[in-house]
């Protein structure tokens, strides 16, 4: 065997940034040599200003030297695609770090703020001896640090407009008490499973802080070695070097989400890959599935962590060379062996052509773009195929352990979601009601016959705080409707549904086939002598029926009934070509087009005038 | 062991090839600070697969120490 050229060496040599996050493109951060994580992270850090794609500011706090984390993730990070960079806090003084206006980290302006305290520094006594204090004090402690907890995200959430991330605390490897421990209803395990819960519970409904689980990513690397104690008593690093990497790989979880970056839909194969063996070959007898071959079992634990996947409102698609009656067949005669229903599938291409054709259909079919596909495939050529033809597509190559994939499926980067909301739930069957949809539209005579027999309804109201989470997803995930692509932070969500010279209103739309759900909102700026169109924007799967008529007409009623004008701009980016004549179809006037494509629009109240779509029905709320 | 302990004071303190002789010291080299010392630590300890003490750690002050810490250790 010989030896590979260095990943390392390889990146040192590299001239640009782009260049450098190819090659670190889908890399295991966690197998690579100490040394050659500072050397890419110190790569990335010099080129990262000048990066164009999706990229974060996070801010480190913590009570122990945390500063040997920023390059593991800064590299986990570039392998997702994603830049970031980092600030860390002085020791010990997360609280000054907010409570400052003129600190540093005022300056850097983070977009996430991890925070990471140690029982070591944070309560002693619990660590030096917990058998000394009484079940009161140890409840005391508990509080205290909750309240502590609590008042410092309540700080930096007034301080900064991050999102914060919370480090939770890690029950020892072995209690003080040994083996006694669990019969002390105040013993050490439950006083740490207590406080994690309690935890949980003060932070569940706040859209800007999230716990981050280091006492579930500590057990996961083995406690008993989590911290390097020559490190920690040399320099009060409580992390041993080799946590490290898990620990960054977590944090591109939240990383993922927070930069808008969660895939929307998974693409399966299916011989070897759904099941064992071939379905035209074998037959649907002859397949690997359910409880009765080994084999078997651990396919059927595969498929069933693909519908945890579609629970969270990741939405399946099959791509595969098959005769669809083939597969059909394996679906209804397997059916008590198949965890997953051919129902449980947004849309199936399965036929004999190219799969990167497939994939491109399938995104078609969702409507959805190309660079929210991941693809999983047990065939390396079919892989490297999509992988050539679709560069933004997630290519997964499955190796056959089904098992093993059956573990790796929920830890992906990709399809992580900091809230699963009821939208998420219902997404397969909302995807689904649109193929009916498509269907009835072949059916239809005219266009016009079809809208009107859609029987759509929309609501438009202002938010509740229940819809925090979905308009945070909204402005981050809305790609192709929408007019000036603002990614807005939780933060400023929560700003723009108090109001502070802001109007947010959302869409909620159903129609003869069921719930389509919050499908579209508009943020309007009143702070101006103009009320300013900010964002204007709709969910894909509400395109074509022109709901988005109906909004603008109602938002028009609403404003030039007491303002002279309405403002809005286009802003354009890759994927909102459709788009750009919006504003020139709703009637305004074009004032300004500047040499980077932006378009200024403008609207008087005298020439206004609502554009017909009787065929939607339109309830307004106050 | 040399040329893998060169590669390593080479990438992490940033070093042309010229600049690595036993007389070096921690205080000459701009990026030998004490998280980089520690990281340092961290890399030799994996590239040789050995466990260095708290006292050999912190008693580490140039090149050549270093060198011959790792070579008590072989």
């Amino acid at each position: 065997m010989t030896d590979m050229p260095s990943l390392s060496a390889a990146i040192k040599q590299a001239a640009t940034l782009s260049e450098i996050l190819d090659r670190l493109k889908d890399t295991d951060a966690a197998t690579l040599p100490a040394k050659d994580v500072t050397v890419i992270a110190r790569r990335l850090a010099k080129l990262g200003p000048e990066h164009q794609g999706p990229s974060i500011r996070i801010a480190y706090l913590a009570n122990h030297t945390i500063d040997a984390l920023p390059d593991h993730v800064a590299v986990a990070a570039a392998a997702q695609g994603i830049v970031a960079a980092a600030y860390v806090g002085a020791y010990n003084q997360h609280f000054q770090a907010v409570l400052d206006p003129g600190s540093d980290l005022a300056d850097f302006d983070p977009q996430l703020i991890f925070l990471s305290l140690t029982m070591r520094e944070l309560a002693p006594d619990l660590i030096r001896g917990f058998g000394r204090l009484s079940p009161a004090d140890r409840a005391a402690e508990a509080e205290r640090i909750v309240a502590e907890l609590t008042q410092w995200a309540e700080a930096a959430k007034q301080a900064t407009g991050a999102t914060l991330l919370i480090g939770n605390f890690a029950s020892p490897a072995i209690p003080a008490a040994g083996i006694a421990d669990l019969t002390d209803r105040d013993g050490e395990s439950a006083f740490y499973a207590k406080l994690n819960l309690a935890l949980a519970d003060a932070f569940a409904d706040d859209d800007r802080v999230y716990l981050f689980d280091l006492d579930r990513i500590t057990a996961g690397f083995g406690k008993a070695g989590a911290t390097n104690r020559r490190l920690y008593y040399l320099a009060r690093m409580d992390w041993h070097e080799r946590l490290l990497a898990p620990i960054a790989q977590e944090l591109v979880r939240y990383i993922q989400p927070l930069t808008g970056r969660t895939r929307k839909c998974l693409v399966v194969d299916l011989d070897n890959t759904l099941w064992g063996g071939v379905v035209g070959e074998d037959g649907w007898d002859g397949i690997k599935i359910g409880p009765e071959s080994p084999d078997g079992a651990a396919f059927a634990d595969f498929q069933r962590s693909l519908l945890a996947l579609k629970r969270r409102g990741i939405v399946l698609a099959i791509n595969s060379k098959n005769n669809y009656d083939d597969v059909a067949e394996a679906f209804e005669k397997r059916r008590d062996d198949m965890p997953l229903k051919l129902d449980d599938f947004a849309a199936a291409e399965i036929n004999w052509d190219g799969k990167h054709d497939n994939i491109a259909r399938i995104a078609k079919t969702l409507n959805i773009g190309i660079d929210s596909l991941a693809f999983i495939d047990d065939n390396p050529a079919e892989c490297a195929l999509v992988k050539e033809m679709h560069p933004s597509v997630k290519v997964i190559h499955f190796d056959g352990d089904a098992g093993r994939f059956a573990d790796l499926i929920p830890a992906l980067a990709d399809f992580q979601k900091l809230k699963v909301t009821a939208e998420d739930r219902a997404k397969t069957e909302q995807y689904r009601d649109n193929r009916a949809r498509s269907v009835a539209a072949q059916q239809a005579g005219s266009l016009a016959d079809y809208l009107a027999g859609l029987q759509t309804e929309i609501t438009i109201r202002p938010p509740t705080a229940a819809d925090a989470a979905r308009v945070h997803q909204l402005f981050n995930k809305t790609n192709q409707f929408n007019l000036t692509t603002r990614r807005y932070s939780p933060a400023d969500v929560e700003r723009f549904m108090a109001g502070n010279g802001y109007e947010l209103r959302v869409i909620d739309a159903q129609d003869r086939f069921g719930q389509l759900g919050t499908i579209a909102l508009t943020l309007v700026d009143l702070s101006g002598a103009e009320p300013a169109v900010d964002s204007f924007l709709m969910s894909c799967r509400a395109m074509g029926r022109e709901v988005e008529t109906a909004i603008m007409n109602q938002l028009k009623a609403d404003h030039l009934a007491v303002a002279s004008a309405l403002t809005a701009r286009f802003l354009p980016t890759k994927k909102n070509k459709p788009v750009e004549k919006f504003y020139d179809s709703q009637g305004f006037k074009l004032v300004e087009q500047r040499p980077t494509g932006e378009k200024l629009y403008r609207l008087e109240a005298d020439a206004a005038a609502a554009i017909d779509c009787a065929h939607i029905s339109v309830v307004e709320e106050d | 062991m040399d040329d893998k302990l060169n590669e390593i004071l080479i990438d992490l303190f940033e070093l042309e090839p010229g600049q690595i002789a036993d007389t070096l010291t921690a205080e000459e080299v701009e990026l030998w600070d004490s998280l980089n010392h520690l990281k340092l630590v961290t890399a030799v300890e994996e590239a040789f697969g050995v466990q260095l003490s708290m006292e050999e750690i912190e008693a580490i002050d140039s090149v050549g120490r270093l060198r011959a810490t790792l070579a008590q250790h072989a």
